[in-house]
């Protein structure tokens, strides 16, 4: 298995843990009432499932088991791939903060931070399908 | 990888590439870098990440590497698979239109024709499914 694909499957089921305990915390109503900003994470939670869950898991699989790209470099050039890693997970974690502070707080940083994260999480999505495109052929 | 799945594969990554632009699109408008009006097409976010991208990969890289049906690595009739290749993409654009045009009957004929080419689709895959079973008895 290719070094970011490992790294991808690991960052994947990482954010499967995440998601679900946030799911947890966004249901439980005295910590809710409590801490308001809780609630407003609740687009996180789903994004969390499946953008750093499902899809990266199948940016994982896909990166290892699709067919090669040429004889002398597999799976392309694997320092791409490191980018989209980052760009991902970096945009998405970014997200995690910077939703819900921004609607507690309406702070124009976190508007910033989070057009930042959107602007990663994309470039990852669109590097990916380069990435990906010329190794989805016939045998 | 046969015909039939690099068609739903590139098909699929095409959607994502939409459904992603999209969502980025909506994330930025929370920032207020874009009208928060772009929040209307939400349900065409989800329709294209969900069904487009997540559904129509998982029917293409199954059609590919599930179990064939005989040693000459068949994979069966074709036809069930080109029915669902056809009214799966057919059902989200139309469930896309729907919700552009704000009418209620397309998203519901969209909604039929997925339902259709899931259904055709797993009528293809239960022989595949079915005769490892047998192979390993």
């Amino acid at each position: 298995m290719p070094h970011w694909s490992r790294w991808m499957v690991r960052m994947a089921m990482i954010h499967l843990c995440l998601a679900l305990l946030l799911g947890i915390m966004v249901s439980f109503r005295p910590l809710t009432m409590r801490y308001p900003v809780v609630l407003s994470a609740s687009p996180v939670y789903y994004h969390l499932l499946m953008v750093g869950w499902a899809t990266q898991l199948i940016f994982g699989v896909a990166h290892w088991m699709f067919p090669r790209y040429t004889r002398e470099q597999p799976r392309g050039d694997e320092r791409w791939m490191a980018g989209i890693f980052f760009s991902l997970n970096g945009g998405l974690l970014l997200r995690t903060v910077a939703e819900p502070m921004l609607a507690q707080s309406g702070l124009s940083l976190w508007a910033w931070l989070l057009g930042f994260s959107a602007l990663l999480q994309w470039l990852a999505g669109i590097g990916f399908i380069l990435a990906i495109w010329k190794r989805v052929k016939e045998k | 990888m046969p015909r039939l799945s690099v068609w739903f594969i590139r098909l699929a990554l095409i959607y994502f590439g939409l459904g992603f632009t999209l969502g980025a699109g909506l994330l930025m408008a929370k920032g207020s870098f874009l009208p928060l009006t772009i929040w209307r097409y939400r349900p065409l976010h989800i329709e294209l990440l969900l069904i487009g991208w997540i559904v129509q990969l998982a029917i293409g890289v199954s059609y590919w590497i599930l179990p064939r049906l005989s040693e000459a690595n068949e994979r069966g009739s074709k036809t069930p698979v080109r029915i669902a290749l056809l009214a799966l993409n057919g059902g989200v654009l139309t469930v896309c239109a729907g919700f552009l045009f704000e009418r209620e009957w397309l998203v519901f004929a969209g909604r039929v024709l997925e339902t259709g080419a899931v259904v055709s689709y797993t009528f293809h895959l239960h022989p595949r499914l079915m005769y490892s079973v047998w192979r390993k008895r």
